[in-house]
């Protein structure tokens, strides 16, 4: 066959793609496993982080008042040992789960489903047969991208213990930096109740006035990245508002929907 | 076949990035960690060393009509196996990497070494080439990363290396190491180094 003509530029090309594309498809079989497994580890880590139970992004550390009996090494240690995940309705209820994993629901998904058939995750942080602390996924969509996340709220469902965002595609450097702890440890001690109304919390384009009591329920935002402060502030309206009536119920029964 | 030269060569005197001035602006993007310049030099090495080689193999079949084309598809196959990688073994990571590795596809680097060298020369000396660029690459990248960590961050591999005193004392941390324009001025500075002590023109 002739090099220039056109059947062997087509051959040739056709034979490359197939070839190409058939050692991608086996790299992607083989490897999914352990990308799912990773992908779960840093589901619990984000869940730890957000309930303050990692010091730090890096190594585990379940270790000093949480729990003198048991030392733990790493995150599915640390995980089993403190959270205690459980499914509600929309109604605040549990609900009966649908065979997925409270880790691996995507809150997206719920958020598109008719209101009866919603299933939301809830971790709640366990000592004793007592709920010290819940957490909660966020989800909504920033600048660019979709941006993924938990809150943790203390045992009052109120006060702010810790977020964190695991998951998003904004401007390195700019609206990337709510991945980074010190942009979300400001929300730390933060209160979503104000006069009995969810308002979450709002990032603002400036800095928060202190001597303000809505600085309260407002943390000061990241200079070049407004936009992705309001997503990151809509986002968490729209994915407390979807607890709201779990927030209310736990609040008026005082924890002891655990079993 | 073994030729020092082809390998240590893109590592100083013609190194890819301060005398060819190719892959400037993945080396601004990645480079406000150390950790992360390190590992996406270390891709780039994979990956030029790897497409070298596979277009080498082929080059005496490949039409020329379409050149450019099959040696995209090569590359863009060779960095998603890369990505792959990284999403098992290292998650934490290729999370920070975010875009930046599937971005190596379009790194002036590898195509230029694909089209310059693996395209005339056999596998081995191919392999050493990209190797050595992909080196070249890598050190420019771990040197401007320390430097921006360091003078940034105040840490370097992500541990804290200015100690809190100084701190106290009033130093602070160059907030616009962290930003694209820090990078800008810390690689504009080993060119201007290297061009002077080497005496390299531009023709």
């Amino acid at each position: 066959m002739q090099r220039e003509g056109n059947a062997y530029t087509f051959l040739f090309s056709a034979g490359v793609a197939i070839l190409c594309a058939f050692l991608l498809a086996l790299a992607s079989q083989l490897l999914k496993a352990r990308q799912d497994l990773a992908q779960e580890a840093d589901i619990k880590r984000n869940i730890l982080q957000a309930l303050n139970l990692l010091k730090d992004g890096d190594s585990a550390y379940c270790g000093t008042d949480v729990m003198e009996a048991k030392r733990c090494a790493d995150i599915a240690c640390c995980y089993e040992a403190n959270v205690r995940p459980l499914i509600v309705g929309h109604d605040g209820r549990p609900a009966p789960g649908t065979g997925t994993a409270a880790e691996r629901i995507d809150l997206a998904k719920e958020m598109e489903k008719p209101e009866a058939l919603r299933r939301l995750p809830v971790f709640t942080r366990v000592r004793d047969g007592r709920v010290l602390a819940y957490c909660f996924p966020v989800y909504g969509k920033g600048l660019w991208s979709s941006i993924y996340g938990y809150i943790a709220l203390d045992r009052d469902l109120d006060t702010v213990l810790g977020i964190t965002f695991h998951k998003q595609g904004e401007t390195p450097g700019l609206g990337g930096e709510i991945q980074y702890p010190e942009f979300q440890s400001r929300f730390n001690g933060k209160k979503i109740f104000k006069a009995g109304r969810l308002v979450a919390v709002t990032v603002l384009k400036r800095k928060a006035d202190t001597s303000l009591p809505e600085a309260l329920h407002q943390v000061d935002g990241i200079t070049g990245a407004t936009l992705t402060g309001k997503g990151v502030t809509a986002l968490l309206k729209k994915s407390l508002a979807l607890y709201e009536p779990y927030l209310r119920l736990e609040k008026k029964g005082g924890g002891r929907n655990v079993r | 076949m073994f030729d020092k030269k082809i390998l240590l060569d893109p590592v100083g005197a013609t190194n890819p990035v301060t005398i060819q001035i190719l892959g400037i602006c993945s080396a601004l993007a990645v480079t406000s960690r150390l950790k992360t310049a390190v590992v996406v030099g270390l891709s780039v090495i994979i990956v030029v060393a790897l497409s070298n080689v596979v277009i080498s193999l082929i080059r005496n079949y490949i039409p020329s009509k379409v050149r450019i084309i099959i040696e995209m598809t090569v590359i863009a196959s060779l960095v998603i196996l890369v990505d792959q990688f990284l999403k098992a073994y290292a998650y934490q990571l290729s999370k920070q990497l975010s875009v930046f590795v599937g971005l190596i596809i379009t790194n002036c680097i590898v195509l230029g070494r694909l089209e310059a060298f693996a395209m005339a020369n056999p596998p081995v000396p191919s392999f050493l080439d990209g190797v050595g660029n992909g080196l070249g690459y890598a050190l420019i990248l771990a040197v401007v990363g320390s430097l921006r960590e360091l003078l940034g961050s105040g840490s370097l591999w992500g541990y804290r290396v200015i100690p809190e005193p100084l701190y106290a004392a009033g130093y602070s941390d160059n907030g616009l190491m962290v930003l694209a324009p820090g990078a800008f001025i810390i690689l504009a500075l080993i060119i201007w180094a290297q061009r002077t002590y080497t005496g390299y023109r531009e023709e």
